[in-house]
Formats: structure tokens, C-alpha cells, sequence
């Protein structure tokens, strides 16, 4: 079976990059698809903080980090080994991974590469867009509207929206819904994983005390995204691939 | 006996909410049910005025609220619960229950949840107590018609329309005396209370409508709670 590797990026930070990050690796565990992932806001490590078990701080210009992630693909025992790049260089990460030959071993088909844009309301999150198109070619690329912190994409017409998007040959497009504030603030602060939170689950496994109306309203947010989530052929491409047995626990 | 939880709303105001919630916690009172209410006239506070000592007051229009409410029914151990709705909060009450999938963890944690829908005169209103009706996840739904304020459903046009949300039952309310109505609307008085004889009454022709008004208020929401239960058992196949 043929490993799939994501990259979640955006050109700035705090536009939900983390979260997106953290809803995939929620959405695989509940599907029972095996998932790591690596971390690469060094050394504080958000992503680490909600999957201290499966996920790795790693400086992405390091060699040796970089061995870490791509010589271990088709040996590390997982699906899906998605990458959450540090704010503001996605641009570089690609770049990067140009110069190593990753993109050019994903368009030779070794594995399945995608990559999920985080974009927030504002035009300029948008300019990074036409940069990037130089590297599509051979990548699943997806573009993650983000309205989990109640943005309203005030400036996003939809001819301005095709500009944008008129160097990249093809993308996805997903939708982030709103999560209640609260809900989100207290997830959080518990540094469980939304599963986790639903279930009232501690991050030891011991029973929570989470309210039951913020559970409730990640629960119906779990369940908004996922619908986006099917959408996605980077992802149901992995799901098709899944063991029957996985496939059956589900 | 199911613990229940009954949703009291209407979409329009003054139209008997607050008097009927007020009879459902007396009711369950008298029979030794301890409910508990929870008042959603913020911050004014409506039936608190009446029953202080089993009513707690929330702000349904606040995340803060929402939780001290659906936490305490699902958090606490079962017991029955009237909730006092103002109509201002009607849809986005309902839209939460949606949203947090209120009616089937309650049915989880072995409770049944009774909407009584008032229905007003408008034809809106009806058309309202449809949506809500429609809006599914309802473990029982009661129309009920204060005969005092009015309603639609007598018109020929609409009763079919009526009679779709009236499977599980209905409650009318009959018309009470101005001087009945001032008599309970002071503040604190409880049926409970009168009919423990605790409060007297001004003469005695108020004493005997308001039992009989009582009387045929409390045969109606029993014969619905006796519903429930017989088909709580039918659900188990012990009927």
C-alpha cells in the first residue's frame, strides 16, 4: 500500500493551521487509520502537545530531520504521516522539498503527497497562492478555509478568488466550520484531542468532567468537518486502502 | 417512573407558559417527584417569582447558561426538570438541542423530553409549533391550547395540520376568572400549596373552580406521562 504524506502550511500563523492538523489526525484515528506526525514549530510543538504519542518536534531544515520523515515512509507502519509546518514557511518547506527530490519521487507515484493550505479572511493570506503553483504539479492540493474563529471572508469575491487561483491547475476546497469559542478554548486548555473531549476523556485516559454542551458542540464540529473531509480524494483515496478489518471496526 | 424533562415554549409571549410550568412543578410535587425548574427569563425571572426553592434562574442567550442548564440535567442524577422557555429564545433553544444532540443523550441517560408547544392565535404560531415539530429528535410532543388567549386550529383549513403534531397527546387549558387569575398570580403562591389548603382563598367559588381547573389540567399531563411509561414498557416488552 502505497504511504500518503500531507504537509498542513499557511503563510501566517494563527489562521487554525494546528487545528486542521489536529482534526485530520481525529478523523483517521476515528476511521482507525494508523497516523503519525511531525511537528515542526520548534522546539514549543502544538501539534505534540494534543498527540504527545504519535508526533515529533523536528526542525524541517535539518538534515537529519528530514531523513527522519522521508526515509521512514514506507517503513513506519502508518498510512498517513502528515507534517505541520511552521507559520509562515510553507513556502520554504516546499522549496526544500523540491531540492531533495521529495516532489519529484510523489509525481514519480512512490507516495501520495498532498498539501493542505490554511488560508484566513484576509487578501493577503491569498498572495502566497500564486507563488506556490510552481510546486503543484504532482501534489493534491487543497485550500482549507478557516472560519473556526468566526471570520468572515469579507474580502474574498469570486473573481478576486479566481485570480488567485488561476496558476494552479487544480485544487480542493474545503470549509472549516465555526466552533463554539468556549468549546475550543476549553479543549484546549484540557490538551485532549477532540475524540477525547467528546468521549470526557482526560489526557491519561481517566474520565473528564467536560461540560456536556461543549462536548456537544465539538461533537457536531467533528461531525461538520468530517462531512468536508469525505470530500477529499487525498483522504478517501486513504480510507479506500484500509485494511477490511479497519474498515468493518468503523 | 421515567424522570422527564418538560420543555414548556410557545413563540409568543403571555400566552400561559409560565402558568402551565408552574402547574407541570406542582403537580410533580404533590406526588413526591422533587422536580427541579429552570427558569429562562432572564434576568428578570418569571416562574422563579412563584416557586423560588426548586427554580434556578438561566441566561439560555449565554454559553454560560446553556451549561448550567444541560449540565445539571445530564450531570447530575436523573430527576424530572420543567424548563420555562421565553418565546425570544424559542428557536435558538431548539437549534442547541440540535447542535448538542440533547434529546438522545437525555433518552441515554434514561430520561424523556415533553415539548409542550402553546399554541397562539396566529396562524404563525401554528406553523411554528410545526417546525418544531418537524425539526425531529423529540421524544414527545404536546400541543397545547389556552382556551383563554385564543388559538387557530379551529378553523376547517387547518386542523388536519393540528392533528399531525397531536399524536402524542394534547392539553387544553380552560379560561380562569380574572379574580382566579389574580388569586394565583401572587407572588409565591404554589398549587401545591392551595390544595394543601395552605392558602385561602377569597371566597369559596374560587376555591372549587380553581381545584376543577387543576383537576382537569393534572388528569391531562398524567394521562400523558401514563403514555410514556406504557410505552416505556412496550419498548422493553413488558406489555
Amino acid at each position: 500500500m502505497k504511504p500518503t504524506l500531507i504537509l498542513v502550511g499557511a503563510d501566517k500563523g494563527g489562521v487554525g493551521k494546528t487545528t486542521i492538523s489536529r482534526a485530520i489526525l481525529d478523523y483517521l484515528a476515528r476511521k482507525n487509520v494508523m497516523t503519525r506526525a511531525f511537528d515542526t514549530e520548534n522546539p514549543r510543538g502544538t501539534l505534540h502537545r494534543f498527540y504527545p504519542n504519535i508526533t515529533e518536534i523536528i526542525d524541517l531544515y535539518q538534515v537529519g530531520d528530514q531523513m527522519k520523515i522521508l526515509d521512514t515512509l514506507d517503513t513506519a507502519n502508518v498510512r498517513l504521516t502528515l507534517v505541520d509546518l511552521k507559520a509562515g514557511s510553507l513556502g520554504k518547506a516546499l522549496d526544500t522539498f523540491e531540492k531533495i527530490g521529495v516532489l519529484e519521487a510523489a509525481r514519480a507515484g512512490a507516495f501520495d503527497l498532498g498539501l493542505i493550505h490554511v488560508i484566513g479572511p484576509a487578501i493577503a493570506s491569498m498572495s502566497e497562492i500564486g507563488e506556490l503553483a510552481k510546486y503543484m504539479n504532482g501534489v493534491n492540493y487543497v485550500v482549507a478555509r478557516n472560519f473556526i474563529n468566526e471570520t468572515s471572508f469579507f474580502e474574498w469575491d469570486p473573481k478576486t478568488y479566481k485570480r488567485y487561483f488561476a496558476r494552479v491547475k487544480e485544487q480542493d476546497e474545503i470549509d472549516i466550520p465555526k466552533l463554539n469559542e468556549m468549546a475550543y478554548e476549553q479543549v484546549d486548555l484540557s490538551g485532549v484531542t477532540f475524540k477525547d473531549f467528546i468521549d470526557s476523556k482526560t489526557a491519561d485516559g481517566s474520565a473528564g468532567n467536560f461540560s456536556f454542551v461543549l462536548r456537544g458542540y465539538v461533537r457536531r464540529w467533528c461531525y461538520e468537518i468530517d462531512q468536508e473531509f469525505e470530500r477529499l480524494k487525498l483522504l478517501q483515496n486513504l480510507l479506500r486502502q484500509r485494511a477490511p478489518a479497519a474498515a468493518a471496526a468503523e | 417512573m421515567t424522570p422527564k424533562i418538560h420543555v414548556v415554549c410557545s413563540d409568543k409571549a403571555r400566552n400561559g407558559k409560565t402558568l402551565l410550568s408552574r402547574i407541570i412543578a406542582d403537580d410533580l410535587t404533590l406526588v413526591g417527584r422533587e422536580p427541579m425548574v429552570f427558569d429562562a427569563e432572564y434576568p428578570s425571572a418569571g416562574i422563579r417569582s412563584y416557586l423560588p426553592e426548586r427554580t434556578r434562574l438561566v441566561d439560555l442567550a449565554k454559553i454560560g447558561g446553556r451549561m448550567a442548564m444541560v449540565d445539571t440535567i445530564l450531570g447530575t442524577p436523573p430527576r424530572d426538570y420543567v424548563i420555562d422557555l421565553p418565546c425570544r429564545l424559542l428557536l435558538e433553544t431548539f437549534d442547541l438541542f440540535d447542535r448538542i444532540d440533547f434529546v438522545s443523550e437525555t433518552r441515554g441517560a434514561g430520561f424523556s423530553v415533553i415539548v409542550l408547544f402553546i399554541i397562539d392565535k396566529p396562524f404563525s404560531s401554528l406553523r411554528t409549533a410545526r417546525q418544531i415539530y418537524n425539526g425531529g429528535q423529540l421524544d414527545r410532543y404536546v400541543p397545547v391550547r389556552n382556551l383563554a388567549v385564543g388559538h387557530v386550529i379551529d378553523l376547517s383549513e387547518v386542523t388536519h395540520l393540528y392533528g399531525e403534531i397531536a399524536q402524542d397527546g394534547e392539553i387544553t387549558l380552560p379560561i380562569l376568572e380574572r379574580e382566579i387569575i389574580d388569586f394565583i398570580e401572587q407572588r409565591g403562591f404554589s398549587f401545591g400549596d392551595f390544595l394543601m389548603n395552605h392558602y385561602v382563598p377569597p371566597n369559596q367559588a374560587i376555591r372549587l373552580k380553581l381545584r376543577a381547573f387543576l383537576n382537569e389540567i393534572f388528569a391531562q399531563i398524567r394521562q400523558i406521562h401514563g403514555r410514556i411509561e406504557v410505552q416505556g414498557l412496550r419498548r422493553m416488552g413488558l406489555v
